[in-house]
């Protein structure tokens, strides 16, 4: 491995974790649970706090360890490194969140094979410090957290009429009864990660740096 | 010594992140298994009486190792009824589900359904006021979901529209749940539990209502 600090700077790693290199939008990563899990805010918040921590440990520690790592050994030690923080998340949601735990159901276990994490465990923290690890870690984080509320937010307005479980005022018109449940379900979710995926690509098209 | 001058790291990280693993296992296996013990527990007054929260009710729980998972309801001291936890395929997933039966095992007090992954807003629906229909009929003959029925007997459920499978499953997993319970209810054997439950009933409904 590597391991003179040459690659984005810290800040610049920050940025470009929340829209030029958006994991969702922009990568095209952990798909899994942004398919999933944006039923509804509430989950799907859940969901981005629970990476978010995952990610920063799992940074932090593979770049501390950098200098140690062999090359064809590396992904043992990150899915190591991932499977224990995340088996540490699990284990706090299922003992102050009963619910939530319920509901999120396997997908915490399956952020362990989240690919953005390894990914950012390769891309940046294996090969720079831990400062620029951690920026890289929360700027990824972001990011990621921006595009699952986004995705939760059309869906559950959509699909329940409500926002974090509280009725908007269509839904008091229409008596609770407004309902579209296919937003709700996996064709929803399929049409509104297309959707807002065109969006953002188009944004960063019109905005952003020409190649 | 190839594999050790290579794979050190590994194993030290490894029994690192295990020993820390277990302590965060061992704080909160306690608080988990509560949490898991109290979904029922609070569900309990529902179940048997049809209100959120009762005086004096206190719980007995079948022995472990036995046959079937259930508790024994009492209030002030005479025996009410029997909260029975059972689990069937659904649509999608496993349903687990529990089934508040009277003292007599003649008459159904309630379902509630704990687990499961039907349909969202379809399926779903089985965990809602639809399953209040269960409360009031009689165990025996076993109930039979129907779609789309006029006059409902006693043993029977009207289906949900557009999820008949689900309440059909459901339907089943109830008929077999208080099946197995009768068959072994002469064999059981109850614990009360060390912690007065009754109490804690409703504390917990308070939390729950905030």
């Amino acid at each position: 491995m590597p391991n003179n600090d040459s690659g984005p700077a810290p800040l610049e790693r920050f940025l470009n974790g929340i829209l030029p290199e958006n994991p969702v939008y922009r990568q095209l990563l952990g798909l899994c649970p942004v398919l999933a899990v944006t039923a509804t805010m509430n989950t799907a918040m859940t969901m981005a706090v629970s990476v978010a921590f995952v990610l920063i440990c799992a940074n932090t520690l593979t770049s501390l360890i950098r200098g140690l790592l062999k090359p064809h050994l590396r992904i043992l030690v990150f899915t190591l490194t991932i499977a224990t923080f995340v088996t540490i998340v699990d284990q706090v949601l299922a003992a102050q969140m009963p619910d939530m735990s319920d509901k999120l159901g396997p997908y915490i276990p399956l952020i362990i094979v989240n690919c953005l994490i390894i990914c950012r465990c390769e891309v940046c923290a294996s090969k720079q410090s831990v400062g620029t690890a951690v920026s890289d870690a929360i700027g990824q984080s972001l990011g990621f957290a921006l595009a699952l509320a986004s995705m939760a937010t059309v869906r559950e307005l959509l699909a329940e009429g409500s926002w974090f479980g509280i009725g908007l005022f269509w839904q008091g018109e229409a008596g609770g009864q407004y309902r579209w449940a296919l937003m709700g379900l996996a064709p929803g979710a399929f049409f509104t990660l297309g959707i807002l995926m065109g969006v953002a690509n188009w944004i960063s098209g019109k905005y952003g740096k020409k190649a | 010594m190839k594999y050790l001058k290579d794979g050190w790291l590994i194993l030290v990280l490894a029994l690192v992140f295990a020993s820390g693993l277990t302590a965060v296992q061992s704080a909160l296996a306690p608080k988990i298994a509560q949490n898991k013990k109290d979904k029922t527990y609070h569900r309990i007054p529902m179940l048997m009486l049809g209100v959120e929260e009762a005086e004096g009710l206190s719980v007995e729980e079948a022995a472990e190792g036995s046959p079937v998972v259930a508790y024994r309801v009492s209030q002030d001291g005479e025996v009410i009824g029997f909260v029975l936890e059972g689990s069937g395929g659904g649509y999608a997933d496993k349903i687990t589900t529990l089934v508040g039966l009277s003292a007599d095992g003649a008459t159904i007090t309630g379902v509630s359904v704990v687990k499961q992954m039907e349909t969202p807003n379809l399926g779903s629906k089985i965990t809602g006021e639809w399953a209040d229909q269960y409360s009031g009929k009689t165990a025996d003959p076993p109930l039979e979901a129907v779609a789309g029925a006029v006059n409902l007997g006693d043993n029977q459920i009207d289906a949900i529209t557009g999820a008949t499978i689900s309440s059909v499953c459901l339907t089943k997993i109830v008929n077999n749940t208080v099946a197995q319970f009768l068959d072994a209810q002469a064999t059981l054997e109850w614990i009360a539990d060390e912690e007065d439950k009754a109490d804690d009933l409703s504390e917990e409904e308070n939390e729950h209502a905030e």
